[in-house]
């Protein structure tokens, strides 16, 4: 089965993300701030990862330079799903560093992000 | 990390001092402008961050809202009535329009401070964009009396050197606004080429507008007196204010075509056309306040 790794520091997020995920028959680990990121990023090299930005320890885009830095995991997908604006500095950096969708968490409901997982998992 | 200075600003600080005229007296005064220009820096920063927190802490849990009812009214918790599902229709609603409110607000500070991020493209189809849009909207239409369509020109239309986000927005504006008002009949998007520019309009069938609410129109939060129809709610009155905005710094200009009360009104913009004069003009003048904004933010930036 296939395993998403999401990196977000606010626990109702979290939690919404955890019914919807086990609603549609996914895996899905969490991490609930930077440092801890990385390292489950390592431990478990999940299939896709869904990252927010404004993370307590480590910002997220030092994650995503962390991911893309190491070879086991350079090929992992991101979505980035932030609050912060698309045409922001943060996300930008993100976006030059590669990553598949960066989407603003208002913008879209949890289904809509389980088909853009679906989508980057199979391709 | 630079010591933050609480003094507070003062107009007379220095403009309103006669300088005499000994080099000291201008030293003094260079320390004086230099250490009042640090201050504006830092309160500038701090304004910038705190918009961006702000906005952050405010999104987050309108998207927890929107998202939990959203699988709510999927079905994700189990089998909901129709008595329940009218009352979340309604809360998603709402916070949809808070959402739209705090973009709406967001885009404001950003256009007023000189912030906005133009991502210019020279070849944009402003019909595709329309087509875009207008298939977004079927299911919105559907439940009522109206025909939203895209009139293709006979004859094909140059492409406009443009931000192809902003002017979805702007799209988005001018349509729901036509749709807001129209509580039967029609939506019709037709474009048309103008000298160097590319000519969107939206005519719509609605309920038009009172002669003295036209002036007051692309002002920020003006608002008609009358209530909305349909299942589009009132906005905020920033939408053709911001919409005015992105046109105008894209080379093109917004306005009212035509409007009589109960007939309806078109709302039109014109956006350079690729490689045209103005498109040029445009995109060198955005180029320098963007690189302008990169030395400031080099400026700013650094512990």
């Amino acid at each position: 089965m296939s395993k998403v790794l999401l990196i977000e520091d606010d626990s109702l997020f979290v939690k919404m993300y955890e019914k919807k995920f086990s609603h549609e028959g996914l895996e899905l680990e969490t991490a609930l701030d930077g440092d801890e990121g990385v390292e489950k990023v390592r431990s478990t090299v999940p299939d896709l990862i869904i990252l927010d930005l404004m993370l307590p320890k480590m910002a997220g885009s030092e994650v995503l330079k962390k991911i893309k830095e190491d070879p086991k995991t350079s090929g992992i997908p991101v979505i980035v799903l932030t609050n912060l604006n698309t045409s922001s500095d943060e996300v930008a950096e993100c976006v030059k560093l590669g990553v598949k969708e960066t989407l603003l968490k208002t913008d879209v409901t949890p289904s809509q992000v389980i088909e853009l997982v679906r989508k980057h998992i199979a391709s | 990390m630079v010591k933050e200075d609480q003094t507070p600003l003062k107009d007379e600080t220095i403009y309103n001092k006669r300088i005499e005229n000994t080099p000291e007296a201008y030293k003094k005064a260079i320390r004086e402008l230099t250490h009042l220009y640090l201050r504006l820096r830092q309160l500038d920063k701090a304004k910038d961050e705190f918009i961006s927190i702000a906005s952050h802490e405010l999104r987050n849990p309108m998207a927890i809202i929107k998202g939990n009812i959203s699988m709510i009214l999927a079905g994700d918790a189990g089998l909901v009535n129709n008595e329940v599902k009218d009352i979340l229709t309604d809360v998603f609603v709402a916070v949809e329009r808070q959402i739209r409110l705090v973009n709406e607000l967001l885009d404001i500070s950003r256009i007023e401070a000189g912030t906005m991020y133009f991502n210019l493209k020279e070849a944009v189809n402003v019909i595709q964009l329309s087509d875009l849009l207008v298939n977004s909207l079927k299911g919105v239409v559907q439940m009522r009396p109206v025909i939203i369509k895209v009139e293709k020109p006979l004859k094909e239309l140059p492409t406009v050197q443009a931000d192809q986000d902003k002017v979805s927005q702007v799209l988005i504006n001018l349509v729901t606004n036509a749709l807001k008002f129209t509580s039967k009949g029609s939506v019709i998007m037709s474009f048309y080429k103008n000298g160097d520019s590319v000519v969107t309009c939206v005519k719509d069938s609605g309920q038009g507008i009172p002669e003295e609410q036209k002036e007051l129109l692309f002002r920020k939060f003006s608002k008609p007196a009358s209530a909305s129809v349909g299942t589009i709610t009132a906005g905020s009155g920033l939408g053709l204010y911001i919409s005015k905005k992105y046109i105008e710094h894209l080379g093109g200009q917004v306005w009212l075509e035509s409007s009589k009360l109960g007939e309806g009104s078109t709302f039109c913009f014109s956006l350079p056309i690729t490689g045209s004069s103005k498109a040029k003009e445009v995109a060198e003048e955005i180029k320098s306040l963007q690189s302008l904004k990169a030395l400031h933010e080099n400026l700013k930036g650094g512990p």
